[in-house]
């Protein structure tokens, strides 16, 4: 497995772990009835913010973490830089990134026009910038998996 | 009409090369092993920039070590 292959396993476990974090905290405050009242907008800002810095955190983390697991296992310390087909994957899993988001996004623009809460259609953004990231890595795997 | 796809003789090269590794290439050329993998197996199609360095590092002209070749069906001379 490659250097990239690694961080982009990475990149999905943090991902998915930080956000399913996000999503039972959503529900518990969602219960407590926190997402309503004169205080709301500000709490879900807060909450995006911690979301955004709790994911970069995450993902450094996962990243070293599978580095040592991956070192130890091979016995070997690999490093490897970006070549003109990593950048081309790359590119390729950021193009279906951008297609699912505004997928999503135009959905989400939907569900408000419909008149559902702001507040749930943020997190509806959010969870679509959440797919776009897991199916760009997805297209990463893929590409990388079967050569190109 | 058929497909077209850049075929190579890199490996071949290599072996003439006193076995180079796909890693010594790769590190010649500067990308990774498995970007060298991917070409000699025709699933990457490298830049014409990286193809020319390569052929350089062989010392063979261009076209000794890419060819456009059709697959899947016979080309216009029949063979």
């Amino acid at each position: 497995m490659s250097e990239q292959e690694k961080n982009i396993y990475a990149a999905i476990t943090s991902t998915l772990l930080v956000a399913g974090l996000y999503c039972m905290k959503m529900f518990e405050m969602h219960h407590e009835k926190l997402f309503s009242g004169e205080g709301a907008a500000s709490l879900m800002g807060k909450s995006l913010l911690l979301l955004v810095v709790a994911n970069v955190v995450a993902n450094m983390i996962v990243r070293i973490v599978f580095s040592l697991i991956f070192s130890i296992a091979t016995k070997t310390c690999e490093t490897s830089h970006l070549d003109e087909r990593d950048k081309t994957i790359e590119l390729k899993g950021m193009q279906v990134s951008y297609m699912v988001f505004a997928i999503g996004l135009m959905f989400s623009l939907g569900a408000l026009a419909l008149g559902w809460s702001p507040l749930i259609v943020i997190n509806l953004i959010v969870l679509c910038l959440i797919l776009g990231e897991i199916a760009s890595g997805i297209t990463k795997l893929y590409q990388y998996r079967r050569g190109y | 009409m058929g497909k077209r796809v850049i075929s190579n003789n890199i490996r071949t090269l290599r072996f003439h090369h006193n076995e180079m590794t796909q890693k010594g290439l790769a590190e010649k050329v500067g990308v990774t092993r498995q970007t060298i993998i991917a070409i000699e197996k025709a699933k990457y199609s490298p830049s014409l920039e990286l193809a020319f360095l390569i052929a350089l590092v062989f010392n063979k002209p261009f076209q000794e070590v890419f060819s456009y070749e059709l697959i899947g069906e016979k080309n216009e001379c029949g063979e």
